[in-house]
């Protein structure tokens, strides 16, 4: 199957803090085909998460989502939509914590059963079953034992692995995932994305992965978006931008990361402070901190340019990016 | 990329972790502290009390008796006679009928109210909490005997007027626990889970935010038991709650007190009464807390 899944234009989210307008998310557009997983990454407070979580409209009371969505259920071409729209048709979410997110005074076979309750119109003994099945796709073991279990007496890889079969109790196509990885520790956490890689595959579902992990989105992703202060600043296939990044701060990014086997290479941090969001700079947002930076990257217009086929940038200058290779 | 999928797909390899033993809802019970089982065993032999003084009761406990006025503890009366020569010892008996229910209408009745109030203004937010919420604000204002003694000159002296009177009253304090424990859990992830599932608001409510806030309440309503058996004595005491002749402790004290110089007990032991029945629930409360907070 082809054909645009989530299509989002130009989204913008603010928030009112004491009669000032904060933005940040700041025009972020992005589309997505069925059956893809796309890898978001960016620093803490880079908006990677809010943009995830206004595709769902889970953002506070206080904030105003602007620009448009679009979502293509089943095979139809993407049309508008309220988030409220695609709860519990279409649209999945997993979360970073598996402590909260899944309520400790139900059961967690009852809390699977309640998607297809709901929306399968299922009897309680239907629901029960398909909760088991459903605990049985995403390799909970016994899972007939477990579903009489609360949450508190999981531990936390199976948590999240309880989490994934709520998510897909209502059959999504796209699956949203906001680093549901980070607070497992590292063998649990290849096992999980194992699993999302095997369920995407025998699903045909789409996956937007939030990370700040460039490593764990490398494992899952098709292609990758690269967001740093409200903004998408580079998109590609993942391997390419990894290879070969044409953005400064992607390149700034993967230097301040340890690659497994390259003992010598040495770890450059990246200068001075993300940007406040109350704060942003003109032009180019990274430039204060950027390495390439020339006189009309204060004054350049934000947009995302072709560079290569499937790939954009939003650097005007890519052409001095030294690269990784040396 | 990592994990190529497998034709023969058999989930994912099963991962072999550590089971805890499972305790399931059982294990809140067996976590209550003992203090808890104490406070449980005082507050049933109250009301076993109650139920039962009819069966205990040697008098009647209106039966008047000038000749045999003011009389001290004897074996015809254990803790003696009232000014009017009633048994001291039944009517003490009696008065649990009146007292107990009271008590615990006065602070159940606040205590759903308050709860579903609180809750509905917490996860709904906007205007309907702004509506619960001031008039939580309004009830509050008013000094609280004032309001309790106008609603019950309104509304005629008597049980039922004292139960409205404390349920207008108490349900502010309910309120304001529970919808700052909704404004907690409403933003939790599993909250936001379950909205993203098309749960509707009132299932989200029920299911997944109300059973995750009562914990606040069950801990209060002991304490706040206390709390509504002394209002109702002292209303007794200042003539505003059950009106006489009906036993009731409040009322027995005030009866007593003239009385103090020479006869101690009349007043004293009404008032051993209360103290033991909030000892009891006291315990409860605490217990609770221990257990349900961690």
């Amino acid at each position: 199957m082809s054909g645009n899944l989530l299509e989002v234009t130009d989204l913008r989210v603010t928030f009112d803090v004491h009669g000032r307008q904060v933005t940040p998310v700041d025009g972020v557009s992005l589309t997505l085909e069925r059956g893809v997983a796309l890898g978001i990454a960016g620093e803490s407070g880079s908006g990677k998460s809010l943009s995830l979580k206004s595709i769902i409209g889970l953002l506070p009371p206080n904030a105003t989502v602007g620009g448009e969505l679009r979502f293509a259920l089943d095979r139809e071409a993407p049309i508008p939509y309220a988030p409220a729209d695609v709860h519990g048709h279409g649209i999945s979410i997993i979360f970073q914590e598996p402590m909260t997110a899944l309520n400790p005074t139900m059961r967690v076979g009852d809390l699977i059963a309640e998607g297809p309750k709901l929306h399968k119109g299922m009897g309680k003994k239907e629901a029960e079953e398909r909760a088991i099945e459903l605990m049985r796709l995403v390799g909970i073991p016994t899972p007939e034992r477990r579903a009489r279990m609360w949450p508190h007496q999981l531990s936390g890889g199976l948590r999240q692995r309880v989490m994934i079969a709520t998510a897909l109790s209502v059959e999504p196509q796209l699956l949203l995932c906001d680093e549901p990885t980070t607070a497992l520790d590292v063998s649990i956490q290849d096992q999980i994305l194992g699993l999302l890689q095997e369920l995407r595959t025998r699903l045909n579902m789409a996956i937007i992965f939030v990370s700040h992990d460039l490593a764990v989105l490398g494992e899952i992703c098709d292609r990758l978006a690269i967001m740093y202060a409200g903004r998408i600043v580079e998109t590609g296939p993942v391997d390419e931008v990894f290879a070969d990044p044409q953005h400064p701060y992607t390149e700034a990014l993967m230097t301040s990361v340890p690659s497994f086997g390259a003992t010598t290479d040495k770890l450059i941090g990246i200068e001075g402070r993300p940007p406040d969001p109350r704060d942003f700079p003109p032009g180019c947002r990274f430039a204060p901190r950027c390495d390439y930076a020339q006189e009309d990257c204060t004054s350049a217009d934000h947009h995302l340019a072709d560079v290569a086929p499937g790939r954009t940038t939003a650097c005007i200058h890519p052409e001095l990016i030294e690269g990784l290779g040396q | 990329m990592t994990t190529p999928p497998s034709a023969a797909y058999e989930g994912v390899p099963p991962t072999i972790e550590p089971l805890e033993v499972p305790i399931g809802e059982r294990g809140l019970w067996r976590r209550m502290p003992k203090k808890v089982w104490v406070g449980v065993g005082i507050v049933a032999t109250y009301v076993l009390v109650a139920l039962l003084a009819p069966v205990i009761a040697p008098y009647d406990p209106l039966m008047i008796d000038p000749a045999n006025s003011l009389a001290s503890p004897s074996a015809d009366h254990l803790l003696g006679t009232d000014q009017l020569g009633r048994d001291i010892f039944s009517r003490l008996l009696y008065a649990a009928r009146v007292d107990l229910p009271i008590g615990f209408l006065g602070a159940f009745l606040p205590a759903i109210a308050g709860t579903i109030l609180g809750a509905l203004a917490g996860f709904y937010g906007r205007w309907v909490d702004t509506v619960i919420m001031r008039t939580a604000d309004v009830v509050q204002a008013f000094p609280a005997y004032i309001l309790v003694i106008v609603l019950v000159f309104a509304l005629g002296q008597g049980a039922r007027s004292i139960i409205i009177a404390f349920t207008v009253l108490a349900w502010v304090v309910y309120a304001r626990i529970i919808r700052g424990e909704v404004l907690r859990v409403r933003d939790l992830d599993y909250v936001h889970a379950a909205r993203v599932a098309g749960l509707r608001n009132l299932r989200i409510l029920r299911v997944h935010v109300f059973p995750n806030v009562i914990s606040q309440t069950i801990v209060y309503l002991p304490s706040d038991i206390v709390f509504a058996t002394l209002a109702l004595a002292s209303f007794s005491f200042l003539g505003l709650g059950i009106p006489p002749p009906t036993a009731e402790w409040g009322a027995m004290i005030a009866d007593g007190q003239p009385f103090i110089t020479t006869n101690w007990w009349f007043a004293t032991v009404p008032g051993l009464a209360i103290v033991g029945l909030g000892l009891g629930l006291s315990l409860i409360a605490e217990g609770f807390e221990e257990a349900l907070r961690g």
